[in-house]
């Protein structure tokens, strides 16, 4: 199991990380009722502050706590758009995608191309007598464990208490929710406000565990990759899981086949998340998936007194 | 009887004491209210005793609806005083509303259709109930349902369940939220005879306990099976104040809904011409999870006549609709028009001079979004016909709306209102004025006045007779036995996917026709 398929193997879950987290994070908006397409800006904004962070020697957990508030912030200002004011969710998402993805470059033109310490295992020497791709796998990063301990987390809260009643109720069906006494705008609201500190982790996981440097446009498109990922995974975050596992491993097979000497044109190699999303995608249609688990009420923006 | 379940429950529910019954247990006064610059409310009284069962009533648009959503804190008014139990009640939502004992069952229910029955039951009252864990809420809830007499499922989603198990989650909603003040919306529209009933009893029952019970009608039977005192409402304001019951007669509860002239539904027709337009020959659709199959089902449809079909919903009527309109295609039988196998295309079957009202106003009618003028030109652009146009103005399509617009007496919009915005009765009457243009043969219609005021109902009847008499086929599929009877030259019924042979009407009855109807043929 080791060379080439143990090398892949281990390094799937770094490149899976991303992808669950943004996925996740997502989910916990869709749910709610919001749809976010402002992933990718929101992702690039938490990858540019974490950088930022470390390069003005802030620390690692400064790092990722100012990854999140970036991401938080233009969050805030989708919320705005798209619950308080009610504008059109597709909308309202492009334009937190273009404004954070050109934010994020001018406020990261300064600092682009230089290399940051990185986030390292949490327990480098916990896995010593395992094998190599064994360990490999196991020893990772925090970020990168919690990436794959929140799915279970939010799946809890969402089948399981009462609060994630209350999400998906006012995904599901606004009004009734709201005769149900629940808040909808609020409800909305934290969720797309959590949702956004989980993009934010997103963001920070690409630049400090992923790169380790920031680069501009280097989400490269990984949010819009999500979008399609929730859909993939019918909006459940265990499934998210899986999806993103699928995604992590065709990532992670993209420097490995770089490196072996194959004559496989490059750019057809760099090509395949996008392949595989549309693969993806066109699986879940023909599966009629879509139609079965999307919450009903997805970016249907609600006011009480309007007829529907 | 007593409602309360539970301890906890007990303390929640306050159960009205004997002793206010009768003192005023809501008392609105002059409300007003307004949609832009529509007027839905102009200066609405309505006051409910304790004990009693209000009826209200009123025809489409009257502002019922509106002046219960108002009280319920679904929307705010204009202006107006709204008391409960002596003390200003304007609520700013309808949480405030439910803390204060009002639980209302809208026209529409407000029921989160992928969650289960309990899960929409923990949502509603949850915190009000004190429900600490599932089994708490289910224990409750099975334990009210037993109460009510009400057989539903607690696990399984609600969207799955029929209407009338859906109307009995939202009654136990409002109950176990602790409900004193109960509004309920038409809550006969959508239910069969036998179980309308059974609603005006529980309704009844409710009010014998103390609570008050605001009953949304438009059915005048309703009124005199149920009601304590009646308040009628004509275009927002209202009429006739909480009068007893008793003192009123069905003509003149009628006149004081429409305002003088009363409605007419003239008599169907017994002759009709031997010349068969549509039949049916032994045909059968597959079964499939959430439908009716049809089953070897034979039928003849002649000019001129109107052929009811009778029987409670769920026994394949839709299923019929769909099949002979080409939504659905039959596994086995033929379906003949005119003599001539009926083509697979429903643009083609229209084409050919057939026509229909679906029950559903806005799934198979309507588009909700386009105006009326783009919903009656809609036709008019598909099809084969020479006058199919590709380019079409705004003016063009409002120019022929206006005219449908007023030969329907279509009310509550002009040619650019969103038909979603229309009212029942006057959605009908644009799915009437679309569907009756041009030549046609074939008409099929399914439960073609539910939810309609009187005067609305008598219109739409009065096309179909009208259709008839001009030598149009009329398929009539109808829940409503009164309308079946009222109409129909001949009747058949439809009980789990099977019909009966179609019999004169003069040659059965009432009688007849329910036992047909609950126990098959
Ligand atoms: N949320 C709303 N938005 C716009 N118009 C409304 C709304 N609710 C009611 N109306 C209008 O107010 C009038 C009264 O409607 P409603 O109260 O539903 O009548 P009813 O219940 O007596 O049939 C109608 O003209 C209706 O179109
Ligand atoms: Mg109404």
């Amino acid at each position: 199991m080791n060379g080439f398929l143990g090398d892949w193997i281990g390094a799937i879950p770094v490149f899976a990380a991303p992808y669950l987290l943004a996925t996740t994070g997502l989910i916990i908006n869709e749910r709610a009722g919001v749809m976010n397409l402002g992933a990718e800006g929101i992702m690039s904004m938490g990858a540019v502050a974490a950088v930022i962070a470390m390069l003005s020697g802030l620390g690692l957990p400064a790092a990722i706590l100012l990854g999140c508030v970036a991401a938080v912030g233009m969050t805030l200002l989708f919320a705005l758009l798209a619950v308080v004011l009610r504008l059109e969710q597709v909308l309202s998402g492009l334009v937190i995608f273009a404004f954070g993805v050109g934010l994020s470059g001018v406020i990261g033109d300064s600092f682009a191309n230089q290399p940051i310490k990185a986030l390292g295992p949490v327990f480098p020497s916990a896995f010593a007598g395992m094998p190599r791709w064994l360990a490999h796998l196991l020893d990772q990063d925090p970020l990168t464990y919690f990436a794959f301990i929140l799915p279970f987390i939010v799946w809890w809260v969402m089948e399981r208490t009462e609060l994630g009643l209350r999400l998906r109720s006012v995904g599901e069906n606004a009004p009734a929710a709201d005769a149900a006494g629940v808040n909808v705008m609020a409800m909305r609201i934290g969720a797309v406000l959590v949702g956004g500190i989980v993009l934010g982790l997103a963001g920070a996981h690409l630049s400090l565990v992923g790169s380790q440097v920031w680069v501009t446009g280097m989400v490269s498109g990984r949010g819009w990759i999500a979008v399609a990922l929730v859909t993939f995974s019918r909006w459940n975050t265990l499934r998210a899981i899986g999806a993103a596992v699928l995604f992590g491993a065709v990532q992670a097979v993209i420097p490995l086949l770089l490196s072996s000497g194959l004559h496989v044109p490059i750019y057809l190699i760099q090509m395949m998340p996008y392949l595989a999303t549309i693969a993806v995608l066109a699986a879940s249609g023909m599966g009629r998936l879509r139609a079965s688990a999307q919450p009903e009420d997805l970016a249907r923006p609600f006011l009480r007194e309007e007829r529907r | 009887m007593t409602l309360a379940t539970t301890d906890r429950a007990d303390k929640e529910a306050e159960p009205v004491l004997p002793a206010s019954r009768g003192a005023v247990a809501v008392r609105m006064q002059a409300v007003r209210k307004a949609f832009g610059d529509r007027i839905a409310l102009d200066g609405a009284d309505l006051s409910v005793a304790w004990g009693e069962v209000h009826a209200l009533l009123g025809e489409n648009g009257a502002g019922k609806s509106s002046l219960m959503n108002i009280l319920a804190g679904f929307y705010g008014a204009d202006d107006g005083l709204i008391e409960v139990d002596g003390a200003p009640a304007a609520f700013a939502e309808p949480k405030a509303a439910s803390a204060a004992g009002i639980g209302m069952i809208h026209q529409h229910f407000k029921l989160v259709g992928p969650l289960t029955v309990l899960e929409n039951l923990r949502l509603a009252c949850g915190r009000k109930a004190g429900w600490t864990s599932n089994e708490a809420a289910l224990s409750a809830s099975q334990a009210m349902a037993q109460d009510l007499g009400f057989v539903i499922p607690m696990d399984v989603r609600v969207d799955q369940l029929s209407v009338s198990e859906q109307q009995k989650v939202e009654i136990l909603k409002v109950l176990l939220g602790g409900a004193r003040i109960l509004i309920m919306d038409e809550p006969t529209a959508v239910l069969a005879e036998s179980e309308a009933a059974g609603m005006l009893e529980l309704a009844r029952r409710l009010a014998d306990d103390g609570r008050a019970v605001i009953l949304i009608t438009h059915k005048l039977r309703d009124v005199s099976a149920t009601a304590d005192r009646v308040t009628v409402m004509r275009a927002g304001k209202t009429v006739i104040d909480g009068a007893p019951a008793r003192g009123l007669s069905a003509a003149e509860l009628a006149r004081a809904m429409v305002g003088g002239e009363t409605a007419v539904v003239r008599r169907g027709n017994a002759s009709f011409s031997a010349q068969v337009v549509l039949e049916l020959k032994g045909v059968g659709t597959p079964a499939a999870e959430h439908d009716v199959p049809l089953r070897d089902l034979n039928l003849r449809l002649h000019k001129g006549e109107i052929l009811g079909v009778a029987g409670l919903g769920g026994n394949g009527q839709s299923e019929l609709l769909e099949t002979i309109i080409g939504l659905r295609a039959p596994t086995h039988g033929d379906i003949i028009m005119h003599g001539e196998t009926a083509p697979v295309q429903p643009a083609d079957r229209r084409e050919a001079g057939l026509r229909f009202v679906p029950a559903d106003r806005f799934h198979l009618g309507l588009f909700g979004s386009l105006s009326l003028a783009e919903n009656l030109a809609v036709p008019a652009l598909s099809g084969r016909r020479p006058e199919k146009r590709y380019w079409v103005t705004k003016g063009w399509m409002r120019g022929r709306a206006e005219g449908s617009i007023r030969d329907y007496e279509i009310a509550g919009g002009v040619a650019d209102t969103q038909a979603r915005l229309l009212s029942g009765g006057n959605a009908q009457k644009l799915i009437l004025a679309r569907e009756f243009e041009g030549d046609f043969s074939i008409l099929i219609v399914h439960s073609p006045v539910r939810g309609l005021d009187v005067r609305a109902a008598a219109a739409v009847q009065n096309r179909l007779l009208a259709a008839a008499a001009r030598g149009v086929g009329v398929l009539m599929i109808s829940e409503d036995l009164d309308e079946v009877l009222a109409l129909s030259s001949r009747v058949a019924v439809l009980s789990h996917g099977r019909l009966s042979d179609a019999m004169p009407i003069e040659q059965t009855d009432r009688a007849e026709l329910g036992r047909l109807i609950l126990e098959g043929h």
